[in-house]
């Protein structure tokens, strides 16, 4: 195996690593047996210790910048009165009742945990307090602080839903809670065509009474003339409709809703997600989802149409750093232009065709957590057959009208 | 039976999902220097909060160590949110720290009080009755798996979690910080399906797979609602040896 | 894949399917650019059009007859045994296996190569050369040898010259080479041989072939062919139910075929509608239909790989892994591990879901002898009982699609 292909096999991700490599991740500088000798077990130790060392450090932030949130018991939540810092551009919720931000518990531990809020239990005192708000009210002396196994221990968090939003945040993603009333969307219109059947080729016949054997006879191609290849794969075809849509008996839903990040970001008025991730816990229950669980998921998203509106805008702005893929685009359609119309358009027509192919429609991210490793899939419909008329399926018909897009056979070209 | 040779286990969310998670540094260092027992780090450093490769407390165990740990009386069942509570209502507090202008988040509070870890300490019955509520395991399955386990890990093995290679367990000849793993553990025997993409897939991150069972299964028909005092036994006996067997993919010309 | 090769390839795999279609075999260049399924009322002209060349050919030629290709049920696989029909069968439409071979049946090829009984690259001469030139080297031997004993019977008698016995020296010397490069042997032409030995004793030549590989040459010094194809089930029917391609000895018609088939999954006598055979069947068939070419997956613990053209052309893009609709025949541990294998070698895993008809459904059709008077429209009727849906399963990486 090439070193190109064992680079793809394994992720930086998948090794454990050593954390005197902390802040430059390497691969392979590990040892494959003890042998007891002193450079190894010194070595193991500087590893050791660098990994505790890093794990004792404080988990801190400067007295100027001190952000304080206040644990409710009764309500499961923390209400921060002086919300400040970049932080509740997406996190948190306005509460009215008390005229400040309230956090749930999985935003309210994953801003403790990194260090960036310190979070006292609150009490009667501090409740009327914050009616009036008169004066600075004096946490340290008045309140308990929490310690971070005591915010998990109270919080009562999902576990396993709580990796998953953490993970996505370290790495600068945009991620809110779906509320469970985002269940009742629109309906995806199914806009799946009955297959285009050739009618033509047997009604003719039928009227000369010549070609009288309709397809998948089996005298078929014993008597009937054929003259392209691409007709013979017509006739074959049993126009295999998909399967309807049906409720499972154990539902999962889409829990978060995820941007990439954003500087204009609006908690008011979000825009629609990126991603749309269901968080699937596998520690103890071991079963693949069922198809009608997939599809029940794959409803739940926003409509196909939306999305692919939001993928348009969503290219308008992008950011000036050309990244390598843009780099690579634009050459690509330099070469394009250069060729004459109908090569271009015969090329678009391929690569559109298997892009359809390849991605399929209405994509979903399942974060799968199994006893806190964490993979990402992203499970879409397959449209092998094109019966889902999406924007890039209707491109294919505006380039050769009439064609069938699912069938891959090229007639070649003399 | 005395508690303070025996660390805390904490408990969070007793009774939906319950979870041991270890805040104390001192009980780390120990379950890893002294027992072999590595668990998941999953907190955010927050040295380095912008990343996933190097994470921070707590540290998740996972079922397997929580009982090989009770098995082998190392550490004791709290329930975390109950055994606070009782000691904040003993006046015992933390107050947050500040030093040389910084505000200091303390990760865990490591005043041990015997009498209330006895009165909140959870059974290790009560415990896998609650884990397994939304599982599919049967009991069968999962006494074989912890067997399987106590097997690697009475064998001085280091593991962890193993979905990432496609197996049930990884494991190491040695700390994971400094030692690759050479093998992918497989609870139970499969088809043939499950070893040509188990093996392939095993030896081609530069690791065996290692199919571990019984050639006699035990049986154990009990519901999962009714973890006993039998079924803990059956969970700690001793049984033979399990049988293994190693698989690397291979090829011809 | 270089692209030099895209040329030849591109002509010996001309054809997707092993049918001969009229536009082939008459050398009609008839492009017929024709969209057939629009009968639109603004285009009358191209329709009329059509219909009378359509008209015209079907009145002046015959369909091409296809040679159906032999196949034989033999200890419960279907072969194809005639080297002609195992090479044509690969070539048009990629279908089968040689069984000693890694899918092209190419056993006898290189069988022939590895013992030396055609020229190749490497080895300029056959063994029919190679014995022809050592008889040559041991005549020049010989001569050269005779040529030294009357010089030196010349020394003996005093009457050498002093030319002579120049050649005498040179020719001692050849001589000693030669039976050092003979012991040596070379590449390409056999290994070593005794030169100075008579050639009635010449079986060195014949001992490099070893016991094993005699078996395989007959009387008549040609090798046996003991290569033969292996379809598969699914491979059968189709060329059979789609293409009626193929003729199959002992075998009536196409519902034994199909009952033969379902056994070979399920042991029972009736054949149920969620029977493995009929859903890899139908998924094979759906594939095929829209031009992929289908081939075994399970190299990958998958069912079928899907080519666009075939597997000397580009690696297969897809694994097809066909999934129970209701319960779950698969736990997450495995089909990760599958997507992480597929995912390995670059391919795109895709679940395919069938949902099969009630067994009252299916049975109305599959016994119904009276409505439909030909096989192929019965199965036809079947088929269409089923749904299939597509999942398409990708691993997602947070930390590069951030960008």
């Amino acid at each position: 195996m090439s070193q190109d292909e064992l680079n793809d096999l394994i992720d930086v991700e998948d090794e454990i690593q050593d954390w005197k490599n902390l802040g430059m991740p390497k691969r392979g500088t590990k040892e494959f047996e003890p042998d007891g000798t002193t450079f190894q077990l010194n070595s193991l130790e500087d590893s050791r210790n660098a990994m505790f060392n890093a794990l004792g450090a404080n988990r801190q932030h400067h007295i100027k910048n001190t952000l304080v949130g206040i644990w409710k018991d009764d309500s499961n939540s923390c209400l921060v009165p002086n919300a400040k810092g970049n932080y509740f551009k997406d996190v948190g919720k306005y509460n009215k009742l008390y005229n400040c931000i309230e956090l749930n518990p999985i935003e309210t531990i994953y801003l403790v945990e990194r260090g960036s809020m310190v979070i006292y239990l609150s009490d009667d005192e501090f409740m009327d307090w914050l009616k009036d708000r008169n004066m600075e009210f004096d946490y340290e002396t008045n309140l308990v602080a929490l310690d971070l196994e005591y915010l998990y221990a109270l919080s009562n968090v999902n576990f396993a839903k709580y990796q998953i939003y953490a993970y996505l945040k370290r790495l600068g993603y945009i991620i809110q809670e779906r509320e469970e009333i985002e269940q009742e969307q629109e309906q995806e219109q199914e806009q799946s065509e009955e297959h285009k059947q050739d009618k033509s080729f047997t009604i003719l016949p039928r009227v000369w009474g010549i070609l009288s054997y309709p397809v998948l006879h089996s005298l078929q191609f014993k008597k009937v003339h054929y003259f392209r290849y691409t007709d013979v794969y017509k006739s074959i075809q049993l126009n295999i409709p998909k399967i309807p849509k049906k409720e499972p008996s154990s539902p999962f839903h889409l829990t978060f809703n995820v941007w990439k990040p954003t500087p204009n970001f609006s908690k008011k008025s979000p825009p629609l997600p990126d991603f749309q991730v269901s968080v699937i816990d596998t520690s103890k229950n071991t079963d693949f989802l069922k198809f009608s669980q997939i599809q029940q998921l794959l409803f739940e998203k926003t409509t196909s149409l939306q999305y692919e509106l939001k993928v348009k805008e969503s290219i308008k702005k992008k950011p000036k750093m050309e990244s390598k893929k843009e780099v690579r685009a634009k050459k690509q359609a330099e070469r394009q232009s250069k060729l004459n119309e109908s090569t271009r358009l015969r090329n678009e027509y391929l690569k559109t065709r298997d892009e359809v192919i390849k991605n399929g429609h209405g994509n979903i991210v399942l974060a799968v957590i199994n006893n806190g490793i964490i993979n990402f899939i992203q499970l879409g419909i397959g449209n092998f057959n094109m019966s889902q008329k999406t924007e890039q399926v209707n491109r294919l018909e505006e380039i050769y009208p009439g064609r069938h897009h699912e069938l891959i056979y090229n007639e070649p070209v003399y | 039976m005395t508690t303070t040779n025996k660390v805390i286990l904490p408990v969070i969310n007793i009774d939906n999902d319950p979870e041991v998670l270890i805040f104390d540094l001192e009980v780390i260092k120990y379950l890893r220097i002294g027992l072999n027992v590595l668990g998941v780090l999953t907190g955010t450093l927050s040295t380095f909060p912008q990343q996933n490769l190097f994470l921070s407390v707590p540290l998740k165990l996972i079922i397997w160590e929580v009982i090989w740990l009770t098995e082998n009386n190392k550490g004791i069942l709290v329930d975390a949110k109950s055994y606070r509570n009782d000691k904040l209502k003993i006046g015992s507090v933390s107050k947050s720290k500040t030093t040389n202008n910084m505000v200091i988040i303390p990760s865990t509070d490591n005043n041990r009080n015997e009498e209330l870890i006895t009165k909140n300490q959870i059974d290790i019955k009560t415990f896998i009755t609650k884990y397994l509520q939304n599982s599919n395991y049967t009991i069968s399955k999962f006494i074989n798996n912890y067997k399987y386990y106590k097997h690697l890990q009475n064998s001085g093995y280091f593991i962890n979690p193993g979905i990432k290679f496609g197996g049930d367990l990884v494991i190491y000849p040695g700390d994971p910080l400094r030692y690759h793993s050479y093998s992918t553990i497989k609870f139970n025997f499969c088809d043939i399906d499950e070893i040509i993409v188990g093996g392939r897939l095993a030896t081609s991150v530069k690791k065996n797979m290692i199919l571990i069972g019984y050639e006699d299964e035990n049986e154990n028909d009990k519901r999962i609602d009714e973890i006993d005092d039998d079924v803990i036994n059956d969970l700690y006996r001793n049984d033979k040896e399990p049988l293994t067997f190693s698989i690397e993919w291979s090829g011809f010309g | 894949m270089a692209k030099k090769n895209n040329k030849n390839l591109n002509k010996i795999y001309k054809y997707p399917l092993p049918l001969i279609i009229s536009s082939n075999s008459n050398g009609l260049n008839l492009n017929l650019n024709l969209n057939l399924p629009n009968l639109f009322p603004h285009n009358p002209i191209s329709w009329i059009w059509y219909s009378i060349k359509l008209l015209y050919y079907n009145l002046r030629y015959d369909v091409p007859s296809n040679d159906d290709i032999n196949v034989v049920y033999k200890d419960g696989i279907f072969k194809i045994e005639n080297e002609s029909s195992m090479r044509k069968i690969w070539r048009m439409g990629f279908f089968g296996k040689g069984v000693l071979s890694r899918s092209e049946p190419t056993w006898k090829e290189r069988t022939l190569i590895r013992l030396n009984l055609i020229k190749t690259d490497k080895c300029k001469l056959t063994m029919e050369d190679i014995t022809r030139q050592r008889r040559a080297e041991r005549t020049d031997f010989k001569k050269k040898r005779q040529k030294l004993q009357d010089l030196e019977l010349k020394k003996r008698k005093d009457e050498i010259t002093d030319e002579e016995l120049k050649e005498m020296d040179e020719l001692d010397k050849i001589l000693v080479e030669m039976r050092k490069a003979s012991q040596v042997g070379s590449i390409g032409s056999g290994g070593s041989f005794d030169i100075e030995k008579d050639e009635e004793e010449d079986e060195e030549v014949e001992e490099v072939i070893r016991e094993e590989d005699s078996k395989l040459i007959d009387s008549n010094g040609r090798l046996i062919q003991i290569e033969y194809v292996q379809l598969q089930f699914v491979e059968t029917f189709f060329l059979k139910f789609a293409l009626n391609t193929i003729k199959i000895s002992n075998f009536a018609n196409l519902t034994e075929l199909f009952k033969v088939c379902c056994n070979h999954y399920s042991e029972s006598n009736s054949i149920n509608p969620d029977n493995k055979f009929i859903l890899e069947y139908l998924v094979y068939h759906y594939y095929r239909s829209m031009g992929w070419c289908v081939r075994s997956g399970i190299k990958f613990g998958t069912d079928y790989l899907l080519y666009k053209r075939g597997p000397p052309f580009m690696h297969a893009e897809f694994c097809l892994l066909i999934m129970d609709l209701n319960s779950n025949n698969l736990d997450w541990f495995q089909v990760f591990t599958k997507a992480r294998v597929v995912g390995s070698v670059k391919k795109t895993l895709v679940l395919v879901y069938v949902e099969t008809p009630t067994i009252e459904e299916f049975n109305q059709v599959f016994y119904d002898n009276n409505e439909v008077d030909d096989e192929g429209l019965k199965f036809l009727k079947l088929f269409k009982l089923y749904k299939i849906s597509e999942v398409i399963y990708k691993r997602w990486n947070p930390s590069r699609t951030r960008d």
